[in-house]
């Protein structure tokens, strides 16, 4: 069963994503700011981080940056909202982001394709 | 320019969000249904999930609601002709006559010391009673101690009336100090503040030809200043 961390400041979201992808087959762990999202990253070895980028305390852009360096092969998917615009999208991309996605997400299909490609690579 | 980019992004951080849940909820549900995942669920079961969906819609839809309500009185233009000389004692009894019972209740002890020769300003009644309302309130929230206590003050200096709102509550840290009155930005936990509170507050402020100032000591306690050009036809509250 493939492991899905989601880390977001916002707990309607969490549970959004936990309520989509548990019947879908996913092993789904929460964490609602930063530093409990990388406790949960290295205690879980999941395969897909969806990891918000505006968040209180640890940022997303740093989540990620302490992800990939814990473990390389994890695909994170970055939820960014479209202030920041391409520049924000590109920097996490450069960084070893795995997809963006804008903020909030516009269908959960799409979000689950996308993870489902990541699951599968 | 600054603050209209943090008010943008903002807008689509505490706006675009709820709406976001509530697609996602509405999205989730039908293609759970699509995809089979509820055909062992009892009657009462989905009726019991289409009751958590609906709440959470109406509590995300409230939540965007109140923000957008707050923007656009926000953005509703003073008129002149609202201007009229404000008498501060009547309108922080105004505010109190509103916060008082939450205060007594939450065991803080308002005082008020403002001189009956305290000078008159023009400006928007309507608008310096949403300030107080805002200040005050704020103030007894940030109140962590049993014996709680906001001192409204005023005195007159140099052609200016200056109010004083003090409170002995847990003070603001001092990297935080110089963001409050940005748009969005919040010390109280998720879902309890907009962060849109002492923005408008400011921008209130200035509008009514006034500034407004903050001193703050964690564990002490937190000041605001307000300062307005005494009006040119002077009366006095004792009049």
């Amino acid at each position: 069963m493939p492991k899905l961390v989601t880390i977001d400041d916002e707990t309607e979201f969490t549970n959004l994503i936990e309520g989509y992808f548990t019947p879908r087959g996913f092993e789904v762990f929460s964490a609602n700011e930063g530093t409990g999202g990388l406790e949960l990253i290295r205690r879980e070895r999941p395969e897909i981080c969806l990891i918000d980028l505006k968040m209180p305390g640890i940022h997303g852009d740093e989540v990620l940056r302490q992800a990939l360096e814990f473990d390389p092969s994890i695909k994170c998917i970055m939820i960014t909202a479209s202030e920041g615009g391409g520049k924000t999208r590109d920097k996490l991309l450069q960084m070893g982001a795995y997809k963006c996605f804008d903020k909030p997400i516009s269908s959960l299909k799409d979000l689950e394709k996308a993870i489902q490609e990541a699951v599968l690579l | 320019m600054a603050v209209i980019g943090t008010l943008a992004a903002g807008i689509n951080h505490e706006i675009c969000n709820p709406l976001g849940i509530v697609r996602g909820q509405c999205e989730m549900f039908l293609l759970n249904m699509r995809d089979g995942f509820y055909e062992n669920k009892s009657r009462e079961d989905l009726v019991k999930l289409c009751g958590d969906i609906m709440n959470k819609v109406i509590r995300e839809t409230d939540r965007a609601t109140a923000i957008t309500k707050k923007l656009s009185g926000f953005a509703k233009p003073s008129k002149n002709n609202d201007m009229e000389e404000v008498l501060i004692e009547r309108e922080v009894q105004e505010v109190l006559g509103l916060l008082g019972q939450d205060l007594k209740l939450n065991n803080i002890d308002i005082q008020t010391d403002i001189p009956a020769n305290f000078p008159v300003f023009l400006a928007d009644r309507k608008q310096i009673e949403e300030v107080l309302f805002n200040i005050i309130r704020n103030g007894a929230q940030a109140i962590d101690k049993k014996q709680g206590k906001i001192l409204v003050s005023g005195f007159a200096q140099n052609g200016s009336a200056i109010i004083r709102i003090a409170d002995n509550g847990s003070g603001i840290p001092k990297e935080s100090l110089e963001k409050i009155f940005h748009p969005f930005y919040t010390t109280k936990a998720p879902g309890k503040g907009t962060g849109l509170g002492l923005f408008i507050v400011k921008q209130i402020v200035e509008r009514n030809r006034g500034t407004i100032a903050v001193e703050s000591e964690v564990g002490i306690g937190t000041t605001f200043t307000l300062k307005f050009p005494t009006a040119v036809k002077a009366i006095t509250a004792a009049a």
